[in-house]
């Protein structure tokens, strides 16, 4: 259920962010909404939920954007593992992990598809614009934590579980007491 | 004696002022001047008006002012929503005689270009900060087909991609990977345009002898048969003369305005679809 939802959601934020969000002004960049429902969806949901949803979504992409197909879903697949594997050693669930999460994940997912795009095509080289990268930045810092807030509402609601406040610190079991 | 006195006195100044007032009377009859005391009368009295009329215009404009006051309120609303109105309705107009404007053109320019040509307007745009693609509402069942080009008014915009029954994928000619074989107009050297990936476009293997200057026009060779021939690219906008190399590097002001696109054309071929249904 939560995968069918946050498919939908996707799509209506791929077809957002590539009609209406594209009118903006240059200086408002890019408004990237789908990036922090992916970047959600990685760390929130659970295999084999999370990786058939990201796959989905990079196919999606594939279509709407570039011009080499498998390029998406290769890098979020990527991205998924990586965060799979440092979500079994580090704690990344708290609000305050969300900013430097999303930034670090956008950086890193930008920094394949360059590699990858350029690996693909040597000939036509890429330009790596990091005013344009750092202003895609600055503007998915504003949209993470009110997005985070509504994705993590969604899926208390599809999954029924237990409504707790955004801001409310997520509560851990205390190892010390037994 | 005091007390019999009075009555005479005041029947000697009531019988004055009547002759006086008969001499008066008696002076005007027959005339169309005022006399002296007729003039000192309407002066006083005038004055009284005046500043009667004075105060009863104060006091009743205030009164009606203040009457007012409380409909204004309604009315000036009123005629704010009035005026949003017109605005909006004048923002419309404006629209739609911009959009008749450019199809216009475009109508203009579909009569220069070779037929079948089929006119398609954007309806996505690439999210990404690396490709240059749009998605344009044309697809396969309408004709269109990997390659074909795609121009505006102003020049050149890029070449179908790909595309579903429906809607097709355009990659522009600002992106890294797009290269179209070009011409500089005046001297007919020939090179190959690529995007840059960031607006602008590069003008590769032209010789460092080849004579080049700011401002030169592109336009399309039409070698490789697919682009016609003549269609504005861009201008050279800069050029670098390197002692290395034999070739000049050159960057290209594109002829077409990429973020403000709305309407495109297709070029057909002359075996598609469009080409066989719709343009016969």
């Amino acid at each position: 259920m939560p995968v069918i939802i946050f498919f939908i959601l996707g799509i209506f934020l791929l077809v957002l962010q590539t009609s209406f969000l594209t009118s903006l002004p240059d200086w408002m960049g890019r408004p990237d909404p789908l990036f922090v429902l992916i970047v959600f969806v990685t760390v929130r949901l659970k295999p084999p939920s999370a990786p058939i949803l990201l796959l989905l979504l990079g196919l999606i992409m594939d279509i709407f954007s570039g011009i080499f197909l498998g390029i998406y879903p290769i890098v979020y697949i990527l991205l998924f593992f990586l965060l799979f594997s440092l979500t079994q050693r580090l704690f990344l669930y708290e609000a305050v992990h969300q900013i430097p999460l999303v930034l670090t994940c956008y950086l890193l997912v930008n920094g394949l598809l360059f590699s990858v795009a350029t690996f693909l095509a040597p000939e036509n080289a890429l330009v790596w614009q990091w005013k344009k990268v750092l202003l895609q930045m600055f503007m998915l810092a504003l949209m993470t934590l009110p997005l985070f807030s509504f994705f993590d509402s969604l899926d208390r609601w599809v999954t029924r579980k237990k409504a707790t406040s955004f801001f409310q610190r997520a509560q851990q079991k205390n190892t010390f007491r037994n | 004696m005091r007390q019999k006195n009075k009555p005479i006195k005041a029947y000697i100044l009531f019988g004055a002022i009547l002759t006086f007032i008969l001499i008066l009377i008696a002076s005007t009859v027959g005339r169309q001047e005022l006399n002296g005391p007729q003039r000192f009368g309407l002066d006083v009295i005038g004055k009284g008006q005046y500043l009667n009329t004075r105060l009863t215009n104060t006091f009743s404009n205030i009164w009606l002012g203040y009457v007012n006051l409380v409909n204004v309120r309604k009315e000036n609303q009123h005629l704010k929503d009035e005026l949003d109105s017109f605005k909006k309705t004048n923002i419309t107009y404006r629209e739609a005689v911009a959009t008749n404007v450019r199809l216009s053109k475009l109508l203009q320019l579909k009569d220069a270009l070779p037929p079948p040509t089929l006119t398609a307007q954007i309806v996505g745009r690439d999210p990404s900060l690396w490709f240059r693609t749009i998605i344009i509402d044309r697809g396969s069942s309408e004709g269109v087909e990997k390659g074909m080009p795609v121009v505006t008014v102003e020049g050149v915009v890029g070449q179908i991609l790909d595309a579903s029954p429906n809607y097709s994928k355009v990659l522009l000619a600002n992106d890294p990977n797009s290269a179209i074989d070009v011409l500089i107009q005046k001297n007919r050297v020939q090179g190959i345009v690529k995007g840059k990936g960031t607006g602008n476009y590069q003008l590769l293997y032209v010789l460092k002898n080849a004579d080049v200057e700011k401002g030169d026009a592109i336009v399309t060779s039409g070698l490789g048969d697919i682009f016609p021939k003549g269609l504005p690219v861009g201008s050279v906008s800069h050029i670098t003369r390197s002692k290395r190399g034999m070739f000049q590097k050159i960057e290209i002001e594109p002829a077409v305005d990429f973020p403000q696109l709305e309407y495109l054309i297709i070029i057909m071929r002359e075996h598609s679809l469009a080409g066989e249904e719709f343009f016969k």
